[in-house]
């Protein structure tokens, strides 16, 4: 059996069970539980769930990945024969008659593994658009990242040291197993080249757009800062992207078994079309809606006009924020700014001279402490949590700003 | 090219003296019908198993073209050889056209014309949607014959062929094998413990008692020149 047979026996296996796409339910109900959770545990939507979604959409993950290797292991017998028992389908496995067959257990299961990647990479998409979005919680946005990689994988390896069990001669776990991770290695590497991929590609795209135009005439020695709004759409490029990359890998169209999702075309090009809107959208706002920050100053662009602001200049500020550091500024002429916005574009010097945000805004709020400028905080405890798991730089920033707060407070 | 060398093999763990193939070895070849005679129990299916890959032995190796079978080159060696009489070869409550479409794609050498051909040839052209578990026996090892046989395979391992079929079933399958053997150079080793319904048409034969071969060599060197003694004088 060498890898055109396979390709086909599985295809055949597939078209065979074609109406058998419980796993893509279960897949979906778990990405969609995992939010529905998170705002749980905001108390948005009825009671706490506590971690009962996240056991829940794992256990999810782990029928899902299981009914999927079923439908390529199985013969559902269909209208063949009469239905047996309520609503089942008559089923024989596929190990029962192979056993004196040419079959490649190992090729096939290989094959197997590249086809589950378009769920995989659908799975990578919503969790991170979800999180773009703040939906779900950072940590619980890793956690189940690693779960839509690492979940199938397990499954499939446990799937495949069975099939081969019964159907090898020579019961050889060991050889079976190393055979097994082989398998995994190389789904994984297909799929964080197809995902990562596309996502850098994305992300570098998104950069190299608008930090032309506005790093131009800047020396790398100045110490510039321009913070630049529209970062959500790099959540929506994002998951074009990806989507792309689901109908691309998702060749037995098991993802796109649903009627509604057969316009196979349309949805490519309704991708790119996003692909491309997306990437002029966030150039035309970075270029022409952003804050440029020097280490005394402050030159705000938006809606057509540009604002010129020294530190003198400010009258109060707050700081505040969940997952991210955020400070709103408030010039003496009633002008409003928010500081740290989705992206920012810098020089060397000023990654130099300030670690991260938090390093920034405390020589800020040093600056302004000292100027008698009032300053408050907000979602303190958030911040916290948020910065406790941060480098030690970025904590000593942050209590800097909580320094820095309580010495203007006690003017 | 199949060869055993040395086999031994016996079921289960415990028990030095009850290896049921012990030292066998064996090497049918291409164009030619080879047949392993032997009573029942002597070992025979066992001996296929191993040459198939079924089981694995635990002494002595089998080689399909000098290379030594293992599980890397199995599936490969399965594209070449095909085993009947297996009794599992296909789906029970599935059609013989079902199982034949799907399993047919296992195998890149499948003749989907000259299945067709002995289809008609083995009278099953009005059989082929019928569930596979209300076949006969007889229809369901012709069927199980006729998919061995469109794979082309360089050999053919067949267990018990033609164990309770009727004369007439057995005239079908005989002729099938032969003409494979005729048009495509195929070699085949069929078990039997019938020696008349065989004589005519084997060309090698092995004769194995208690796990092990006998007597081997050509029908007319067992039997003699004169051919009148019959395969039965050979147990």
């Amino acid at each position: 059996m060498n890898n055109k047979t396979t390709q086909q026996f599985r295809k055949k296996i597939g078209r065979e069970n074609h109406d058998m796409y419980g796993f893509a339910v279960c897949w979906c109900l778990a990405l969609l539980l995992i939010p529905i959770g998170e705002l749980n545990t905001e108390g948005l939507i009825g009671e706490d769930f506590g971690i009962f979604h996240i056991v829940m959409a794992g256990l999810l993950m782990i029928i899902a990945s299981n009914s999927y290797v079923s439908k390529y292991m199985n013969i559902y017998l269909g209208n063949e024969v009469e239905k047996k028992g309520i609503g089942l389908i008559g089923k024989e496995e596929l190990t029962a008659i192979l056993r004196y067959h040419g079959f490649d257990v190992t090729g096939y299961y290989k094959e197997l593994m590249m086809r589950f990647i378009p769920m995989q990479l659908f799975g990578l998409t919503a969790l991170t658009a979800g999180g773009c979005a703040g939906i779900i919680g950072k940590h619980v946005m890793v956690l189940f990242l690693a779960a839509v990689v690492i979940i199938p994988e397990i499954v499939f390896l446990i799937r495949y040291l069975k099939t081969a069990y019964e159907l090898q001669h020579e019961k050889a776990l060991y050889y079976n197993f190393i055979e097994g991770l082989w398998n995994g290695i190389y789904s994984l590497i297909r799929l964080f080249t197809v995902g990562i991929v596309m996502i850098m590609l994305d992300i570098v795209l998104m950069a190299l757009a608008p930090s032309t135009v506005l790093m131009k005439g800047i020396s790398d020695t100045e110490v510039v800062c321009f913070y630049i709004g529209g970062g959500w759409l790099i959540m929506v490029l994002i998951i074009s992207v990806l989507l792309m990359g689901v109908y691309l890998t998702d060749i037995d169209r098991d993802m796109m078994a649903f009627s509604f999702v057969k316009m196979r075309k349309l949805i490519l090009a309704g991708s790119i079309a996003v692909f491309i809107l997306t990437v002029a959208a966030y150039s035309f706002i970075s270029i022409n809606a952003n804050i440029c920050v020097r280490e005394n100053s402050f030159t705000i662009k938006e809606g057509g006009s540009i604002r010129e602001y020294a530190v003198e200049d400010i009258a109060a500020y707050r700081v505040y924020g969940k997952d991210v550091l955020k400070m709103e500024i408030t010039f003496k002429d009633g002008t409003k700014t928010q500081l740290f916005r989705d992206g920012a574009e810098s020089t060397t010097a000023w990654s130099d001279k300030y670690y991260s945000d938090f390093n920034y805004a405390a020589e800020l709020t040093g600056k302004l402490s000292a100027l008698g400028v009032q300053g408050s905080i907000d979602d303190k405890d958030k911040l916290q949590a948020y910065v406790n798991g941060l480098d030690q730089p970025c904590r000593d920033g942050y209590d800097q700003i909580l320094r820095n707060l309580g010495a203007a407070a006690d003017q | 090219m199949i060869e055993a060398k040395n086999l031994k093999f016996k079921y289960g763990s415990f028990g030095a003296d009850k290896f049921e193939i012990k030292d066998v070895s064996i090497k049918p070849e291409q164009g030619y019908i080879s047949c392993l005679l032997g009573r029942n129990g002597s070992g025979k299916t066992t001996l296929l198993k191993l040459l198939y890959g079924v089981l694995k032995s635990r002494g002595g190796s089998v080689f399909w073209n000098g290379e030594k079978l293992s599980l890397r080159n199995i599936p490969a060696y399965r594209q070449e050889a095909a085993f009947v009489g297996a009794g599992g070869w296909c789906a029970d409550e599935l059609s013989i056209k079902r199982n034949t479409e799907i399993l047919s794609t296992l195998y890149t050498g499948f003749d989907n014309a000259y299945y067709e051909e002995l289809i008609d040839m083995a009278g099953l052209a009005g059989d082929m949607d019928k569930i596979c578990m209300s076949l006969s026996k007889g229809q369901r090892m012709k069927a199980e014959i006729v998919f061995a046989l469109a794979r082309r395979p360089k050999f053919l391992l067949m267990d018990e062929p033609l164990a309770n079929l009727d004369p007439v079933f057995k005239t079908d399958i005989l002729e099938l094998i032969q003409k494979s053997v005729g048009e495509n150079e195929t070699g085949v080793l069929l078990s039997t413990h019938l020696c008349d319904e065989i004589s005519d048409i084997v060309d090698k034969i092995y004769v194995i008692e208690d796990g092990r071969i006998s007597r081997s060599g050509s029908r007319f060197e067992l039997l003699g020149a004169a051919g009148e003694r019959d395969l039965k004088e050979l147990f």
